[in-house]
């Protein structure tokens, strides 16, 4: 039997067509696990590592006594001791906040600092650093 | 019939290699939700605490040493000056920017008092205050009406061996017990407890404030700037905001949780790991199968989307049922390991992270086996008898 | 100056693999033509380089050196995507065993070749029925494989192997496990598609079959022998 090119036109360009198929399934699926993945690590790592860092971080929180505002050399020579890790100004300037490490300072070197400069002050509070934020944050919130 | 009938009937006929396959999965996902459902409960013992608690804030005179007993005040029986406050300048609080928001002020005397040669913990109060700051004090009997009337905490009560209607002598003067305290599980269960007035003079205190437990009026209240704000008006007291102490409770539960996290991504893994081993086992079972594929026409993108899509399903069936396991656990061991501990409920949003975590890493974990899977040989996988 | 004037060509074909330090010529320049609508068979005991022939019309196996040329295709100029649309869409593979999906009902397993086509969910279970109708198992279309005999299982086969509508089928023993009654239903059934108009080729190493057959081919040592 002879055999008929046209038989099987159709088939025959079926097969030499050239596919569209644009991404694969096989990418997209990679594609959305790794950004599922991605997505994840972004919400859950950044918190468990600051969690991590400040956990040894304290504030304390001071007021004048007498006088109008903290001198700025004093925020210099505290931000000059060890273990300091921050030091602003809060309240319309009238509260120092010494973010330290507890592990290395404390309240008791800061009163000496303060006492030598010839300052009048009252330690108001002493508490966890990230709470402080958090506690802060959450109220700051609640005013609006 | 499209690729997915094939998976649909692979699964619905081989059903305990599936699951064998997906354990690894499930047992990692079943982790994540216990250990976070155990954090959950914590933080709500935390949190009931805090609405118990949450607006007060407890002065108290400000202490080179401090030995925990009542809000930080060490009383009776050790060589040290116990320093008070002076009743006469807590007028000063009203002073602060935020008085607005006071609720409750509460002032107490503290300071040992011999009973039938008992050494107690006496405490003056007043009682208007102080019963308006702890709503939950539950009672047999009334509470005191006139100065010579007496509250005795439960554990104090069983002590003195007295009930309301006994009568107490305490530094010769007679006291009617007027009233005894349900357990509270605070330092008044230990106490006696009079009236301020009387107190201090029992105590040879007149006039002076052993600590005050201030509340708040509004919820969601500045405590923090109000705490600082008594601070800057009492220099000579230590303010203390009881959320913070509630609070430093909080990061030991934070701590746990990341710890949490970092144990069940670790789980997780393995369990990822776990699957692509059985995937890759599987596959190299079913080369024949392969084989066929192949030869009826089967693209290799097509051999690819089989095993892919078979992953897929893996995983979601992995997430649900890591995620029932991991309730079901947490259900029975929580009221075990915590003490008050209950179950915090289902957390769906976690269900559906469960969920696209399981799926994303079953696909993640199937594509090398998916690849590999495609790349064989059809002949060879023919001829594998 | 080639001109392609047979459904299949094969030109010079060559087939070489190692077996550990040695180099085996499994087909050794085999030239043949096979027409549309032929029924051949390829005869030669084993080893002779009959199922590696007929793996490599199929596209399934790439030759060492040489042509197979289908419809005017040359197919291994092809890429691997169009090979395989190619066995898609024009053979029909029979094989000796195992060759069905144990996990797949009989419909399931004739529905098959069509999940990587675009036809509609009503069009592929007319066609599915049609050919497992054509085959005698109407009766048998919902059971897995395991229920079923050796004979029946090879009818499956063939119905799978037709329900694409391909041109060609190309059986590698298909009755070498079956008695020899069974086996002569088989080979009825296959000489009944040829005369539906499927071209067949049909690699056995039992005479029998060859009466079937329009034309034989006799494979020995890799050559196809005059």
């Amino acid at each position: 039997m002879a055999w008929d090119p046209e038989k099987y036109r159709e088939k025959r360009e079926r097969v030499l067509g050239i596919q569209k198929k644009g991404i694969s399934f096989s990418i997209m699926a990679a594609i959305v696990s790794v950004t599922i993945l991605l997505g994840l690590g972004a919400v859950t790592v950044p918190n468990a590592v600051s969690l991590w860092q400040t956990r040894h971080l304290d504030d304390a929180i001071y007021r004048l006594t007498a006088g109008y505002a903290w001198p700025d050399q004093t925020l210099a020579g505290i931000r000059g001791m060890s273990g300091i890790k921050k030091v602003t100004k809060d309240h319309h300037g009238g509260r120092l906040v010494i973010t330290f490490d507890r592990r290395r300072t404390g309240p008791e070197k800061f009163d000496r600092f303060l006492k030598e400069q010839g300052l009048f002050f009252a330690l108001l509070n002493r508490v966890n650093h990230r709470q402080h934020q958090q506690i802060t944050a959450e109220e700051k919130e609640a005013k609006k | 019939m499209k690729l997915y009938n094939i998976c649909l009937g692979n699964i619905k006929r081989r059903k305990t290699r599936m699951l064998f396959l997906a354990l690894g999965l499930i047992i990692g996902i079943g982790t994540v939700v216990t250990l976070l459902s155990i954090t959950e409960s914590m933080s709500r013992d935390i949190e009931e605490r805090l609405d118990q608690f949450g607006a007060n804030i407890v002065m108290a005179p400000r202490m080179e040493n401090l030995s925990l007993n009542y809000g930080g005040i060490d009383v009776g029986g050790v060589n040290y000056e116990v320093r008070e406050l002076d009743q006469a300048s807590l007028s000063r609080i009203h002073t602060i920017e935020n008085a607005k928001n006071l609720g409750v002020i509460a002032p107490k005397i503290l300071g040992p008092v011999t009973i039938m040669d008992k050494t107690l913990l006496l405490m003056g109060v007043v009682f208007e205050e102080e019963l308006a700051l702890k709503p939950w004090w539950q009672k047999t009997g009334a509470f005191p009406g006139a100065d010579n009337e007496l509250l005795l905490g439960s554990a104090a009560a069983s002590l003195l061996n007295a009930s309301p209607g006994s009568t107490l002598v305490m530094k010769e003067q007679s006291f009617k017990v007027s009233g005894v305290l349900d357990p509270t599980g605070g330092s008044e269960d230990n106490a006696v407890i009079a009236g301020l007035a009387p107190a201090q003079k029992i105590l040879g205190k007149q006039g002076k404030i052993s600590l005050v437990e201030i509340s708040a009026f509004c919820r969601g209240c500045p405590i923090t700037e109000l705490t600082l704000q008594i601070a800057e008006k009492f220099p000579n007291a230590k303010v203390t905001a009881m959320k913070q102490a509630v609070m430093s409770k909080m990061q030991s539960i934070e701590l746990f949780k990341s710890f949490s996290l970092g144990v069940s991504a670790l789980v997780i893994t393995i369990g990822a790991l776990l699957v692509m081993v059985t995937m890759m086992g599987s596959v190299n079972q079913r080369t024949r199968e392969i084989g066929i594929f192949r030869a009826i026409g089967f693209r290799q993108g097509h051999v690819m989307q089989i095993i892919l899509l078979e992953a897929l399903l893996l995983g979601i069936f992995g997430g649900l049922a890591g995620f029932v396991l991991g309730n079901g656990v947490a259900r029975i061991i929580i009221p075990l390991t915590l003490e008050a501990g209950r179950f915090a409920g289902i957390n769906w949003q976690l269900g559906g992270i469960c969920l696209l975590l399981s799926a994303a890493l079953s696909l993640l974990a199937s594509l090398y086996p998916a690849f590999k899977a495609a790349s064989l040989d059809p002949n060879l996988a023919l001829r594998a008898l | 100056m080639k001109t392609v004037d047979h459904f299949i060509q094969v030109h010079d074909l060559v087939k070489t693999y190692a077996d550990g330090a040695q180099l085996v010529t499994a087909v050794d320049q085999v030239n043949l033509s096979i027409d549309d609508g032929e029924f051949v068979t390829i005869m030669g005991q084993s080893g002779s380089g009959k199922s590696t022939l007929l793996s490599m019309l199929g596209a399934l196996m790439r030759p060492t050196t040489g042509k197979v040329l289908v419809d005017s295709m040359d197919l291994y100029s092809l890429g691997k995507e169009q090979l395989a649309d190619f066995r898609s869409e024009y053979i029909g593979f029979i094989f000796q065993s195992f060759q069905l999906i144990p996990y797949l009902t009989v419909l399931e397993n004739v529905k098959l070749p069509m999940a990587v086509t675009i036809l509609k969910k009503k069009t592929r279970q007319d066609m599915a029925m049609a050919v497992i109708d054509r085959v005698g198992l109407a009766d048998k279309h919902d059971r897995l494989p395991d229920q079923l005999s050796g004979g029946e299982q090879e009818r499956v086969a063939v119905a799978r192997a037709i329900v694409n509508r391909p041109p060609l089928i190309l059986a590698d023993e298909p009755t070498g496990n079956l008695d020899s009654d069974t086996a002569a239903q088989i080979m009825a059934l296959l000489e009944s598609l040829n005369r539906d108009g499927h071209t067949i080729v049909v690699v056995t190493h039992n005479p029998e079959t060859e009466a079937y057959a329009s034309r034989n081919i006799r494979v020995k040592d890799g050559r196809v022998a005059v």
